[in-house]
């Protein structure tokens, strides 16, 4: 599977979500776990080269060439060692994630939700898609394991500060059923279903020693991800389901073989999440 | 002063104010221009999907004129979950029925592309949603546009607060992009129809999933906006069975039993409103200030089926219950 990335390296370096496309921050950074996770080095220079000239002057990283705005896979860039990105584009990096605060939650909007007696501000500080924006489930679990990382690197109380918020963003986001849809428990009222792809990926987010959430908040997810490891439908939701199993202690074996990558992205995460510990190390360590 | 109310305050813009404040002084003022002929817009019974479709899509076209010899046409259809046995998505026997009457009508090529706005496993849900099955080699005939090639597209004396928006080569390219939207009520616009269908033409790539630049910058507005991008447009409504009640993903089945399908997307929409039980003219994003507005029966050439004699409210929500058609 490793062979199907390096043929779909693009000239560049980077790499397109789909083969014969052009590159993007995404699918190029988790080529590169992948490339950790399997010990594979091949292209990792010219990948980390095209990584490195899609940082902004802001810190964060625009998605690909040619758009002029930072976004959320900044936290994804952030998730590589700081030695290979190189330790100035990791700082600008943690700096643009701590710096981002969704729209919903700046004093102000929670303000005005308040004079207004609406419901739509936030307390908890997760991270958005992009910025002016609210935060929603993906880009807060991967922003989280990004700080989460930095944390462990270089301790501070700012940034302890806030994965304790987004991590009691996602809890109070989670579905009724115990797992997480993009971000919206409900919809008036109405309880929504969770997602298997983002169920896996946000209890990734509390995989590892979490300070403050204890094991029996986050069972309710487990079970959750369990049971849609029986019904997964797609490679991408089986491999974020592995991810967040076994940072849980519920190793699964491979997805099932009728599961078919999609896109490149698809197969840099089915090369991660078969790694075992060391694909969940890519995250956590 | 228009009343605020709670949806408006979780529509969460000013501009969804104004537009709507503005729209209600006008809609009763906006008289069609007698030089400008009427929109045609077919409304015809379709019991299922069954074979039959294949010939009634066909028909629809040669009756609406369109000329699509050696064009490039996009079939947009509204993909929104893994589901095949609700009403959610538009259904794969009329988006292939439509691709095989474009394909008879001389078009180059005929692509159907989606970028869904919660779901980032796109093909995965399209065949979850039946397409694989039903539309032979549709991989190859796929475009994801949450991920496709991109470029910067300048909006155009924008309603909402966009004023540039990165969009997909694929919609961008088209000489035809023909929404084809599932007829479905919507919790925070009163109905979905085949000008909110083009949400899904921004890509999550840049604006994630959900795309919520779009409800920042003002829900109702983008719809407008959106609407307008691709330069020459087609709809074809899949009102066969729709959704009522919560909709667009929580509602119920309704069985309409329709196609709706037309050049102009405001008067295709007007129609499908009023066929089901939806006053347009307390639609929001019909009543924009200096559009073109079809909200009068007589503003639009109706071919086929009246609006009134295929009539079948769908449940509204209480939030929009005001919309109820009299």
């Amino acid at each position: 599977m490793i062979d199907s990335l390096h043929s779909n390296q693009n000239p560049d370096g980077g790499w397109p979500y789909r083969p014969g496309g052009s590159s993007w921050t995404e699918p190029t950074v988790f080529a590169l776990l992948a490339g950790y996770a399997s010990g594979d080095n091949t292209g990792r220079a010219q990948g980390l080269d095209w990584l490195r000239k899609q940082q902004r002057p802001d810190g964060g990283f625009a998605p690909k060439p040619g758009v002029e705005q930072s976004t959320w896979v900044t936290a994804l860039a952030a998730l590589l060692p700081p030695v290979d990105l190189g330790p100035q584009g990791h700082t600008g990096a943690v700096r643009w994630l701590l710096g981002l605060t969704p729209a919903n939650s700046s004093y102000l909007f929670r303000l005005q939700s308040w004079l207004k007696g609406t419901t739509t501000a936030e307390a908890n500080e997760g991270w958005p898609w992009l910025p002016g924006t609210a935060a929603w489930a993906t880009p807060t679990a991967i922003a989280t394991l990004a700080l989460a990382k930095e944390q462990r690197r270089n301790p501070s109380e700012r940034i302890q500060k806030r994965i304790l918020s987004a991590r009691q963003f996602l809890l109070a986001h989670r579905c009724q059923d115990g797992g997480w849809n993009h971000g919206a428990m409900k919809a008036l009222g109405i309880d929504a279903r969770s997602y298997p792809e983002t169920t896996g990926s946000a209890l990734l987010a509390f995989g590892g020693e979490v300070p403050g959430v204890d094991a029996a908040a986050i069972a309710p997810s487990v079970a959750r991800a369990e049971a849609w490891w029986t019904e997964c439908p797609s490679s991408e939701a089986a491999s974020w389901l592995m991810l967040g199993l076994r940072a849980n202690g519920h190793a699964k074996a491979a997805p099932p073989e009728t599961l078919k990558p999609r896109t490149i992205q698809d197969v840099a995460l089915r090369i991660i999440a078969g790694a075992g510990d060391r694909g969940t190390e890519i995250f956590l360590a | 002063m228009t009343k605020l109310t709670r949806r408006q305050l979780l529509a969460g813009t000013a501009g969804t104010l104004l537009l709507q404040s503005c729209s209600k002084q006008q809609a009763a003022s906006v008289v069609t221009n007698p030089n400008v002929a009427k929109p045609l817009v077919a409304v015809v019974k379709a019991a299922g999907y069954t074979q039959e479709l294949y010939d009634t899509v066909r028909r629809i076209l040669v009756d609406q004129g369109l000329n699509v010899k050696g064009k490039r046409v996009v079939l947009k259809p509204n993909l929104v979950e893994f589901d095949r046995n609700t009403a959610i998505n538009t259904h794969p026997v009329l988006v292939h029925a439509t691709l095989e009457a474009f394909r008879s009508l001389g078009a180059a090529d005929v692509r159907i592309a989606e970028g869904p706005g919660h779901r980032r496993n796109t093909l995965d849900l399209a065949d979850a949603a039946g397409y694989f099955e039903a539309i032979p080699g549709f991989e190859d005939l796929f475009t994801d546009l949450n991920l496709d090639e991109i470029s910067k597209h300048s909006l155009r004396n924008p309603f909402s607060k966009l004023r540039d928006v990165y969009l997909p080569n694929t919609i961008l390219g088209a000489d035809l992009v023909v929404s084809m939207p599932k007829m479905k009520t919507h919790h925070w616009v009163g109905a979905t129809l085949s000008m909110k269908n083009f949400f899904g033409i921004v890509p999550g790539g840049v604006y994630g999933w959900p795309k919520n630049v779009l409800h920042w910058s003002g829900l109702h507005e983008c719809i407008v906006d959106l609407a307008r991008v691709p330069g020459r447009t087609f709809a074809i409504a899949d009102g066969i069975v729709g959704m009522e009640g919560n909709g667009p993903i929580q509602g119920s089945p309704k069985k309409c039993g329709v196609i709706v399908a037309g050049r102009v997307l405001e008067a295709v929409d007007a129609t499908c409103s009023r066929i089901m039980g939806i006053d347009p003219n307390k639609v929001v994003y019909l009543n924009a200030p200096d559009c073109p507005h079809y909200n009068d029966e007589a503003s639009i050439t109706q071919t086929g089926e009246s609006p009134r004699s295929v009539r079948t409210d769908f449940q509204l929500i209480k939030e929009f219950a005001d919309l109820r058609l009299a």
